[in-house]
């Protein structure tokens, strides 16, 4: 089954969306900040890594930047997950190297979609 | 204005109580269930977030109250989604952690209905006439975006949903789901009628029930699968849930995916939005591989005919084959000659001359590609050839250096068709030189072709001109650039237009391992004549005999070269023509180099020449 490396800094999203993921069949890995989800890539190697852009230390934007840059890293797809359903974010968050997005909260079939979408289309 | 407002203000004021009632009523729910399952912690745990998130709501919603503008009532509305998501996620997980039979699963399920109709009622809190954030133009900007990566005018449109159903009120309510998704509906209530709408509309996806009349579902399958065209469309099965196993049996059959009855609208969006990126996947990357065949169809026309595959297939794999612009490239750059083609060509018939140029031509074109240089260009009986364009190899002019002398082994095999045709046989003069040039497909839009062009080419057409029949001429630079034993002959000088100091050419005569090649040692030895034989001589410059006749004696032949004595200094190599005091002979050649005194001049083998020349001999000799 797929590993997916969930990196978000809210205590309650974190423990609430690993846990609906894992329900689904999914390995779920945990970072707390941007900095430890880049570390965890790069130990792990995920399948996918879901991604909130608001993170201390390493913000996603970051991340993405970072992953896309690392030969390394770069195959992972990125799934950013924004608060704000604002066009800058959605933008910032492809040109960053986001593979695609959703908006938190997090609406888990449309999401579920998108991250079977992106394992199928890597496999 | 005022009544506007007025109306607002009292929608909004009815949104927010139908908020506070959802509100309500979730909490008192969740307050028994929480008194029930005191005694599972774990649960218990998940439940209190759930409260706090409620609690959460609550607050936002009467803080938010006094202000009415719209920013703060979005962000009212994304806070409050924050918090409701909290709300639906751990109730998901509280139910699933429960039996589903246990006594709270029920008031659970219910309050997962309310935060639902919670969620409904906080999309409408806002301004009547603002769009909702499903379809504001954010969304349509990154929409067009991931339509702009696929190129097609199809791609621009919703996609196309055939549904496909006997029954009517099953079949519509299907189409109510997907046309609020805002696809675009088509429905067709048989499966005869699913293969025509099919052919004619190409729909995206197909929703097709299991059970019908005439053509069942699997039987459409197979006839979808047998169409070259409709088998890209993916097909989605419905079927009731005692049909599981033959809709599993569908997948087998080429179905993307399959639905059970009823079908639950979540859960189909779901697979139709995902299929859909699925297909538009698969359309993009056909696209991509028709595109990419017929770039790799155009180099393969472009280059075919130059290239040898080896490099044609690394111009692919390399998948820049197109861009090859001007470029400076050192390279070693090889042309060829036929001695003596004019006056042959006029020997022959228009038909016979082209049969001798094309036996030849294609004898060295393999032998070049076997040294896996570039013919570059035929010009007439020229071969200009390349060695390291459009690929750079470290043995450039190793590998020119041994086709070279594998094209004049070569004239044997030419000559001998030639011959079998009744055809004159010929020799060629090859030149070599090494440097940079510019490289790159060169021409008009209507006609171009990869080619090099520069000083270096011109200066080997230059020393080419300079080669005798059956001899290779090469620039120092060439043997400076190579890495193999090159085994050398004469050495002439040569003053070239442009340049300052004379060049110094050699003639090659073999080249060493790998290669291992050696031209076919000509019969050295000089045979004197008995006396010698006058004649004239005239130097022919730019291919135009000189007016000056100067007096020249023959001393000894071999077959394909004289010693001619003159008495008049030669500017070397030079072309000339002989003529027989008694004007009965006239011969070509090439005065190459010196040998005891006497010129040597070779000329294209010709054995009735030498036959008339022995005669002329003897008689002189009586």
């Amino acid at each position: 089954m797929a590993t997916l490396l969930l990196v978000e800094d809210n205590e309650m999203n974190r423990d609430m969306l690993s846990r609906r993921l894992q329900r689904r069949g999914y390995d779920v890995l945990l970072a707390v900040d941007g900095q430890q989800g880049i570390d965890m890539s790069r130990e792990h190697g995920p399948d996918l890594l879901l991604l909130d852009m608001s993170l201390p230390v390493k913000d996603g934007w970051q991340v993405a930047r970072e992953m896309k840059a690392d030969p390394a890293l770069q195959g992972i797809p990125l799934i950013a997950l924004t608060a704000h359903a604002m066009a800058d974010d959605r933008m910032r968050a492809m040109e960053a190297g986001c593979d695609d997005y959703d908006t938190k909260p997090v609406d888990l079939p449309r999401l579920l979609s998108k991250i079977d979408a992106l394992l199928e289309s890597g496999e | 204005m005022k009544d506007q407002q007025r109306i607002e203000k009292a929608y909004l004021d009815d949104v927010r109580q139908s908020l506070y009632a959802s509100l309500a009523a979730m909490r008192s729910r969740l307050s028994s269930v929480v008194a029930e399952l005191q005694g599972q912690p774990d649960v218990l745990a998940d439940l209190e977030r759930v409260v706090g998130a409620l609690q959460a709501l609550e607050a936002s919603l009467s803080a938010a109250g006094e202000h009415d503008d719209d920013t703060a009532l979005a962000r009212l509305r994304h806070d409050q989604r924050n918090h409701i998501g909290v709300v639906e996620g751990y109730l998901e997980i509280v139910l699933d952690d429960l039996a589903d039979d246990a006594p709270q699963a029920g008031a659970l399920r219910e309050i997962a209905d309310l935060s639902r109709q919670f969620h409904v009622a906080l999309e409408k809190f806002r301004r009547p006439n603002q769009q909702s954030d499903d379809t504001d133009p954010v969304s349509a900007i990154f929409k067009s975006f991931r339509r702009g990566l696929s190129s097609g005018p199809r791609s621009a449109e919703p996609a196309t949903i055939l549904v496909v159903d006997d029954n009517d009120s099953g079949r519509e309510l299907i189409a109510q789901q997907l046309q609020r998704q805002d696809y675009l509906v088509v429905e067709a209530a048989s499966g005869e009628r699913c293969l025509e709408v099919m052919r004619s509309a190409r729909p995206d996806l197909v929703l097709l029930d299991l059970v019908m009349p005439g053509l069942n579902g699997y039987e459409v399958l197979q006839a979808i699968r047998d169409d070259e065209e409709l088998r890209r469309i993916p097909v989605v099965v419905i079927s009731g849930v005692q049909d599981e196993v033959g809709a599993i049996h569908c997948i087998d059959a080429g179905a993307s995916d399959y639905l059970i009855k009823p079908v639950n609208a979540t859960l189909l969006n779901a697979r139709v939005s995902a299929l859909l990126e699925r297909k538009a996947w698969q359309d993009r990357e056909r696209e991509y591989l028709a595109e990419l065949e017929k770039s790799q169809r155009f180099i393969r026309k472009v280059f075919g005919r130059y290239l040898s595959d080896e490099i044609v297939q690394r111009l692919l794999d390399d998948n820049d084959g197109l861009t090859l612009g001007g470029e400076l490239r050192r390279v070693t750059v090889l042309m060829a000659d036929i001695r003596d083609f004019s006056t042959i060509s006029l020997q022959l018939e228009p038909e016979r001359c082209v049969s001798l140029l094309n036996n030849y031509l294609a004898v060295m074109t393999e032998v070049i590609q076997a040294y896996r240089g570039t013919v570059d260009e035929f010009v007439g009986d020229g071969i200009l050839a390349v060695f390291g364009a459009p690929l750079r190899e470290d043995d450039d002019a190793d590998r020119a250096l041994a086709c070279a002398v594998a094209m004049q082994q070569g004239m044997a095999k030419v000559n001998a068709r030639n011959v079998a045709e009744g055809l004159p046989a010929i020799e060629i003069g090859i030149g070599l030189n090494t440097g940079d040039v510019i490289a790159g497909n060169i021409g008009s839009e209507l006609r171009s072709k990869y080619g090099v062009v520069g000083h270096n080419v011109n200066l080997t057409s230059r020393i080419e001109s300079c080669t005798a029949a059956g001899q290779i001429l090469v620039s120092p630079s060439t043997l400076a650039f190579s890495r193999v034993e090159v085994l050398c002959g004469k050495r002439i000088s040569v003053s070239v237009k442009g340049l300052d100091e004379p060049l110094e050419l050699s003639e090659v005569l073999g080249v060493g391992l790998p290669y291992d090649l050696l031209l076919e040692g000509r019969d050295e030895s000089w045979h004197q004549y008995a006396q010698p034989i006058a004649m004239h001589m005239s130097v022919l410059v730019d291919k135009r005999l000189g007016a000056e006749r100067l007096p020249v004696t023959l001393h000894a032949c071999r077959d394909n070269a004289l010693l001619v004595a003159c008495d008049t200094a030669l500017q070397l190599p030079v072309d000339v023509c002989l003529f027989s005091s008694d004007g009965a002979l006239s011969l070509y050649g090439k005065i190459v180099g010196k040998e005891a005194g006497n010129y040597e001049l070779r000329m294209t083998v010709n054995p009735s020449l030498h036959a008339q020349l022995l005669a002329l001999d003897s008689r002189n000799a009586k």
